[in-house]
């Protein structure tokens, strides 16, 4: 019978996702991003919906329409957490910002 | 034609042409905030570009008609419409990218479905320090303890394999918004963990700075 530390032995030459189902390697790299997501949490965070509702307003202050930036440092914070939200973000600032050059 | 905030809702709530023509600026207003927005998420020359961009602004010209008593007014009119707009078009965008990478690829296996467990990466390096080895170690041990075991997925899900949040959601048969919420509570969760054992993220990152 193989011994539990020689069937790890046969799964640590894999980065990521190991060969054996439900086994997940955590590597040098993986862990440092992780890190870097910890040392950015905050207990103060927006939610997916909150930036959601409020991003039309905080593009538009961006792209110099208005001058309310109350949110600036929570919605700019959860946009470097969240790439879903930092896509819509970006889409969005480009569709306005293109619309008020012409483009 | 240029309008205000009230007027967009009025005409759009009016009947006959002046609904209609109001309709027609929005679709107009739509198309070209998808083709600005969307530009970096597809190449505007590729033959499929424009039926898809026709189908975002069908749908979103719909959902904006249906929710029009949500506007607040805190911003520009077209600038909620887009929102609303681009909002359908990345979701479906990121669907057509990741459908056929399932999470049950993550997670299921012909023996039934799993939940990922971590083991640390064990590779001998010519340059490693056991110190390293140690904290792989134990941060592996760290997540198996500390979180769930649908934190664990969506962590595996996200960070391993680098899906959006909303695929994961998707995949996971809730949200977006509860997704961010289970990884922050695991983010919360495992800091907590380092900071109870006296440790910060950043000294176990100057941990594998030590070259």
């Amino acid at each position: 019978m193989t011994s539990l530390i020689e069937k790890l032995k046969q799964i640590f030459g894999i980065s990521g996702r190991s060969s054996e189902p439900g086994v997940i390697v955590l590597d040098a790299s993986t862990l440092e991003q992780l890190m870097h997501v910890l040392s950015q949490t905050r207990e103060d965070e927006l939610s997916c919906e909150e930036v959601a509702e409020r991003l039309d307003e905080y593009v538009e202050c961006l792209a110099g329409y208005s001058t309310n930036n109350e949110l600036d440092p929570l919605m700019e914070h959860h946009l470097s957490m969240c790439p879903d939200c930092h896509d819509a973000f970006e889409a969005l600032l480009r569709a306005i910002q293109d619309a008020e050059a012409g483009a | 034609m240029t309008r205000t905030n009230d007027e967009w809702l009025a005409d759009l709530q009016a009947s006959g042409r002046q609904r209609d023509a109001a309709l027609d600026d929005l679709r107009l207003v739509l198309h070209n905030g998808l083709r600005r927005g969307l530009v970096t998420q597809v190449d505007p020359s590729a033959p499929e570009f424009e039926t898809l961009v026709d189908d975002f602004v069908q749908e979103a010209l719909l959902k904006v008609l249906d929710n029009l008593d949500s506007f607040a007014g805190r911003s520009l009119f077209t600038t909620w419409a887009n929102k609303v707009a681009l909002n359908i078009g990345l979701t479906e965008l990121r669907r057509k990218r990741w459908r056929d990478m399932s999470l049950n690829q993550l997670t299921e296996t012909e023996e039934g479905e799993y939940t990922p467990t971590f083991v640390a990466d064990n590779r001998p390096q010519p340059d490693e320090v056991a110190e390293r080895r140690e904290m792989l170690a134990y941060v592996t041990r760290l997540i198996n303890e500390e979180l769930t075991d649908k934190q664990r997925t969506a962590l595996t899900a996200t960070l391993i394999q680098g899906k959006p949040l909303s695929e994961v959601a998707y995949l996971m048969n809730s949200n977006q918004n509860a997704i961010y919420k289970l990884l922050f509570d695991a983010r919360r969760r495992l800091k907590q963990r380092l900071s109870a054992d006296g440790l910060t993220p950043e000294d176990v990152i100057a941990t594998f700075a030590q070259r």
